[in-house]
């Protein structure tokens, strides 16, 4: 953990890095403020990985109880919370898939799903919506070739040597797309960085 | 390209190799580097990464989700203040053996020396057949995992022909023949070309036969024309003539496919002669 800040202001004002922080220290209130903020996304992403809201709310249980129990593995110097915990749930979504723990769940699919499939409420909506539009914009400048990469390795946890053996392209050319999706996207979303997070 | 450009392209490419390879190995972001603007370009290209996230739909966790957690971080907490078990009595110490004369306690240490000297021995030999086992274990292990590699390696390959045989054999197919163009010379020039393009028009298969080899330092490139401007999908890497390329993605509105010759991979447009090009799909039904 880096250095702690004192914290400053309501817990709806406190960055995520102290709040990060108080959880470390026991403060249950703060990790509910991360739940609000950061739930309905981490929750679109392991649905999106693992193709049923079933699935993905066990994941997102994992996650908050790793929050809990580990707030102190989090290294401000490395990434920001959102991406840190973007990052356990894509962990944890593909391990899941991976072990085949996922059993078919098509019958309540469509009825479970319909019945929880809601979007976030009032400005984090608002907020959470943009940030989509702008991911998606970004994506959709690139090539397909170089958004499938990226997409394949990132989405579905295939290895780079994966992606060449089912596309059929050198691995050296695997890895080229994924360098110039990787900084097209950082010319894309660099200028608004510190929005986005 | 001057010398702080190609080391800025050397550092990025460090660092997304970095990035990707920790994606691989579990999805942690990467260890902080030492070289402070190699750090700094770690954690952007991590924060850019991060931001995938944000590009799937939102969705609000039924209030089960939260009541589990709520239940769990509790029951840790009841956990916690479990008073610790009573102290057992202290056990009731042995009371002293009779005594006893030298020549027993001499017997006494014979046995227990021949019985650690027994012991030792079949340690020595637990030892032994453990490392052995081990070793065997271990080779097996190795075996198995090369054979598990060339299967998943041959499992991949067969997935990937099965989703192009069920993509050209799919309903509704639509096909594009690829001819040359004025542009292509020698051998191009008998070249041919089929793109096949599902019913959702996002999944395409382009098959190629009959080109040359690429000049050297050059590619082949396909590209799109849609909404009236050339959108890249992608080099071609050809194996005795032949080559394909299949993705699942395709812009909005394709009005054309071609190839190219290009010399450099990061191209925003088509800057090489059109060798093939094709324009008129049809419908397979």
């Amino acid at each position: 953990m880096e250095p702690e800040k004192p914290p400053v202001g309501t817990l709806a004002e406190r960055p995520d890095a102290q709040l990060v922080c108080s959880v470390g220290e026991g403060d249950e209130e703060a990790l509910w403020e991360l739940y609000r903020r950061y739930s309905t996304m981490l929750l679109g992403l392991a649905r999106r990985i693992l193709g049923n809201t079933a699935d993905a709310e066990e994941v997102l249980q994992e996650v908050f109880l790793q929050l809990w129990k580990q707030a102190d593995r989090y290294r401000e110097r490395r990434s920001s919370v959102s991406t840190w915990l973007g990052l356990i749930t894509r962990s944890r979504s593909i391990d899941r898939l991976r072990s085949r723990k996922v059993v078919e769940r098509t019958a309540d699919r469509a009825g479970h799903e319909s019945a929880t499939h809601t979007s976030p409420e009032g400005g984090s909506n608002v907020l959470q919506n943009q940030r989509r539009e702008l991911l998606s914009e970004a994506l959709g400048c690139l090539p397909p070739e170089q958004r499938e990469v990226v997409e394949l390795a990132y989405f579905a946890g295939w290895t780079q040597r994966r992606i060449a053996e089912h596309t059929g392209a050198p691995l050296g050319t695997v890895k080229t797309r994924t360098l110039l999706a990787m900084k097209k996207l950082r010319t894309e979303l660099l200028d608004r960085m510190e929005d986005l997070l | 390209m001057n010398r702080d450009r190609m080391a800025d392209d050397d550092r990025a490419a460090r660092v997304v190799e970095r990035l990707f390879a920790s994606l691989e190995e579990g999805g942690a972001p990467p260890p902080a580097s030492e070289d402070p603007a190699e750090q700094a370009l770690l954690r952007e290209y991590t924060e850019v990464l991060g931001l995938l996230a944000w590009s799937s739909r939102p969705q609000a966790p039924s209030p089960a989700v939260a009541e589990s957690i709520r239940r769990e971080i509790a029951g840790e907490q009841v956990a916690e203040r479990v008073p610790p078990r009573p102290m057992r009595p202290p056990a009731r110490r042995l009371e002293s053996p009779p005594p006893s004369s030298p020549r027993w306690l001499a017997a006494l240490a014979a046995v227990l020396a021949l019985a650690v000297l027994g012991l030792s021995g079949s340690l020595v030999r637990l030892a032994g057949e453990q490392e052995r086992a081990l070793a065997d274990l271990g080779s097996r292990l190795e075996r198995t995992t090369e054979r598990l590699d060339q299967w998943s390696g041959a499992a991949d390959r067969l997935v990937a022909l099965e989703e192009r045989l069920a993509l050209v054999t799919g309903p509704a197919v639509e096909v594009c023949a690829l001819r040359p163009t004025d542009e292509a010379t020698g051998r191009a020039a008998a070249a041919r070309g089929v793109l096949y393009v599902a019913d959702d028009h996002q999944r395409w298969y382009l098959a190629l036969e009959g080109l040359p080899a690429a000049p050297e330092g050059a590619v082949y490139h396909v590209w799109f024309l849609a909404g009236g401007r050339a959108v890249s999908a992608g080099d071609l890497e050809l194996r005795a003539g032949r080559g394909d390329l299949m993705a699942h993605t395709m812009p909005d509105a394709v009005q054309a496919v071609f190839v190219t010759v290009e010399s450099a991979s990061d191209l925003l447009a088509p800057s090489g002669p059109r060798v093939l090009y094709g324009d008129e799909a049809m419908t397979i039904l």
